[in-house]
């Protein structure tokens, strides 16, 4: 097939490779843990009523954005929003939905060779025999560079380099080679295992196994309303910021999926499959797989201080201790199908962010498929090393908040004013509906118009001026204190703690607790505190040079400001703030493409 | 165990499933448009 004329090859396989773009590690780590620690059960009316007006209509303006796009053979949002916007800004608008593209790549490819890297180790048996500290050790050893001999850690830097390699390649192969046929495959197993693991959590037995609690408490957990909770406004937030993650809305990658459509074909109906699947996913398989198996080893109080630490940290440290508890056999069949429903979650989702990088490449440069997708392998490998080699350091969360967060809401607020306001609700409702195989609701016209627009910049101003503790409704009496996850907060390394500064000659200790080792290992120091609520699985670790001198000795009580060692200090914030710079210089680089690609097009157009 | 978490959790997956299959099986009888990229869908 000529590159030029890329194509989806069938409607099944362009529904799958959307849904597998929506679908994430997100569906089965961040959604339970969000609904846990947002009213329950109840936490399913704010998210359905954002997903009805938030989520579908960003999903068919996206839609409709890319199939337009697509129609003057742009096949990314730079040039596909320049033509609907008619002023330059938008071009610049696009940027943002290739930068956010390669920059959460990055670290999501590594996230994702963490599922390659535990499917490998569940088959070989490398968890067997663990008890749960050395389970979640093993995790903290992986991605630690003091426990190698070398200062590289191989392993996560393989598994990275394979699963980088394996996008590539699949990338290169195209949309129907490669991409499709990935999602033909993935989706379908993903559901599967989903159901098998779904079916195990649920119908696990107390005294069975070694369960304490039958997996329905856990289903009962957590879908116990907690009505009130709906009147507090972090949960509509909460659930607003969970419908926007889940379905991959605000990256570009929908939009460069859509744009290889025809301009007849339906999008409505399409979006709509896509969009419902990746709720099948996410609120029937989702929340029946962790929290249950968790629920039933570890009882509930065990669980919700588990959650605090997050979804991630759940998978890892501790899912593959629990499945030892099904026998040799199962446990094995079960690491499996929990990390290889991961992988294949993810991988779909990163095969999506390729896309836009690879179609504006092709449009503009007239790169060929293989190169362009090399373009990108390479890009992702040096933009996620630093990810790998200062994980601890930060970086790997600083990429996160601003490419995975900020940089999605920004553009989606940006995109769906460009399409109702700019580019007009009525030719915008013109397209949604061309070719449409379902009658879309005459509301949802004025719901993209005000509704989801409106949302969005709440959504955006809440994240913007987050108060401290999610503090709503006292910002008044008790003054407006920044959230240390509020983008102001961000800003203003606000939460930092003591060691505040890029270079300092002593460490302060940044908990409340008390000494419990110090070790050595290799070249390396360690002091491990215990925090004074004596989570084992939260103690926290120090680690620094052996010839730093340390001023602290093991029983010692230790508080926020303690000074632990002295020596040639780095701090974290030093890393974090060049994570920033590199992320700023992504984004200015990708701009200088499309202002060049911008320049040939005038060249070429006055020819 | 608490019943009203369970019907709760019942009532909505069901939903979630049957709209989610309704959809998928309705993209999938539809039959595309001829001069459709994705006309070939039963190759």
């Amino acid at each position: 097939m000529n590159e030029q004329n890329e194509r989806w090859n069938s409607r099944i396989g362009l529904i799958l490779a959307m849904a597998g773009n929506a679908v994430g590690l997100g569906n089965f780590l961040r959604f339970p843990v969000q609904a846990i620690q947002n009213g329950g059960g109840a936490f399913i009316i704010p998210y359905l009523v954002s997903f009805l007006l938030l989520g579908i209509p960003l999903l068919w303006v996206e839609w409709a954005i890319g199939r337009f796009g697509g129609k003057n053979n742009n096949h990314s949002t730079p040039f596909i929003m320049d033509s609907m916007g008619k002023h330059f800004f938008w071009k610049y608008v696009g940027v943002f939905g290739i930068f956010s593209n390669i920059a959460i790549a990055s670290y999501y490819c590594y996230i994702e060779s963490w599922t390659m890297s535990y499917v490998y180790h569940s088959i070989i048996g490398t968890f067997n025999g663990l008890n749960q500290y050395q389970v979640a050790n093993f995790f903290d050893g992986y991605l630690d560079l003091s426990t190698t001999t070398t200062g590289i850690p191989y392993e996560a830097l393989i598994f990275f380099v394979l699963c980088v390699a394996l996008n590539t390649w699949i990338l290169s192969r195209g949309l129907s080679g490669g991409i499709e046929i990935a999602s033909k495959i993935g989706v379908p197993l993903l559901i599967f295992f989903g159901i098998f693991l779904a079916i195990k959590g649920i119908t696990l037995k107390s005294g069975s196994e070694g369960a304490i609690l039958d997996g329905l408490e856990g289903i009962s957990f957590l879908w116990t309303p907690h009505f009130d909770s709906l009147a507090n406004p972090k949960v509509w937030l909460a659930a607003a910021g969970q419908i926007f993650f889940t379905l991959s809305v605000g990256m570009g990658s929908i939009q460069c999926y859509a744009s290889y459509l025809k301009e007849k074909d339906d999008i409505a109906l399409n979006g709509m499959s896509a969009g419902w699947m990746n709720e099948f996913v996410e609120v029937v398989l989702g929340a029946s797989i962790i929290i249950p198996i968790a629920i039933g080893y570890f009882g509930i109080d065990k669980v919700i201080e588990l959650t605090q630490i997050g979804g991630l940290s759940l998978g890892f440290r501790t899912m593959p201790f629990l499945f030892q508890q099904w026998g040799p056999i199962f446990s094995v069949l079960a690491g499996i199908a929990f990390f290889g429903l991961l992988f294949f979650a993810g991988i779909t989702s990163s095969l999506a962010m390729g896309t836009p990088i690879m179609g504006f490449l092709k449009d503009e440069f007239h790169l060929k498929r293989g190169k362009s997708a090399l373009a990108f392998g390479l890009t992702i490998l040096i933009l996620g090393l630093p990810t790998i080699f200062y994980f601890q350091e930060g970086v790997f969360d600083e990429y996160d908040y601003w490419s995975g967060t900020v940089s999605l809401f920004i553009f989606a607020m940006l995109e769906v004013i460009m399409f109702s306001w700019v580019f007009g609700m009525k030719r915008g409702w013109k397209e949604i509906n061309d070719g449409a195989d379902i009658k879309v609701p005459i509301i949802y016209k004025y719901i993209i118009k005000y509704i989801t627009p409106i949302i969005l910049i709440i959504v955006f101003l809440g994240a913007l001026f987050r108060p401290a503790n999610d503090d709503w409704a006292n910002i008044i009496t008790s003054g407006w204190q920044f959230h240390n996850q509020s983008i102001i907060g961000q800003i203003m390394h606000q939460g930092i703690g003591p060691n505040n500064r890029y270079f300092a000659d002593e460490f302060y200790c940044e908990v409340n607790g008390v000494v419990d080792t110090i070790y050595e290992i290799k070249n390396k120091k360690i002091i491990e505190i215990s925090n004074n609520n004596g989570k084992i699985d939260t103690k926290t670790k120090y680690k620094f040079n052996k010839d730093y001198s340390v001023l602290v000795n093991p029983k010692d009580t230790v508080k926020i400001g303690t000074i632990l060692y002295k020596g040639a200090v780095v701090n974290n914030v030093f890393y974090t703030d060049l994570a920033r710079i590199l992320l700023v210089m992504v984004f200015i680089g990708i701009a200088v493409l499309v202002f060049i690609a911008n320049q040939r097009r005038k060249e070429k157009f006055k020819e | 165990m608490n019943f009203t978490a369970l019907f709760f959790w019942i009532v909505t997956i069901t939903v979630i499933t049957c709209i989610n299959g309704y959809f998928f099986i309705k993209a999938l009888k539809i039959k595309p448009k001829s001069d459709s990229y994705l006309s070939n869908q039963n190759k």
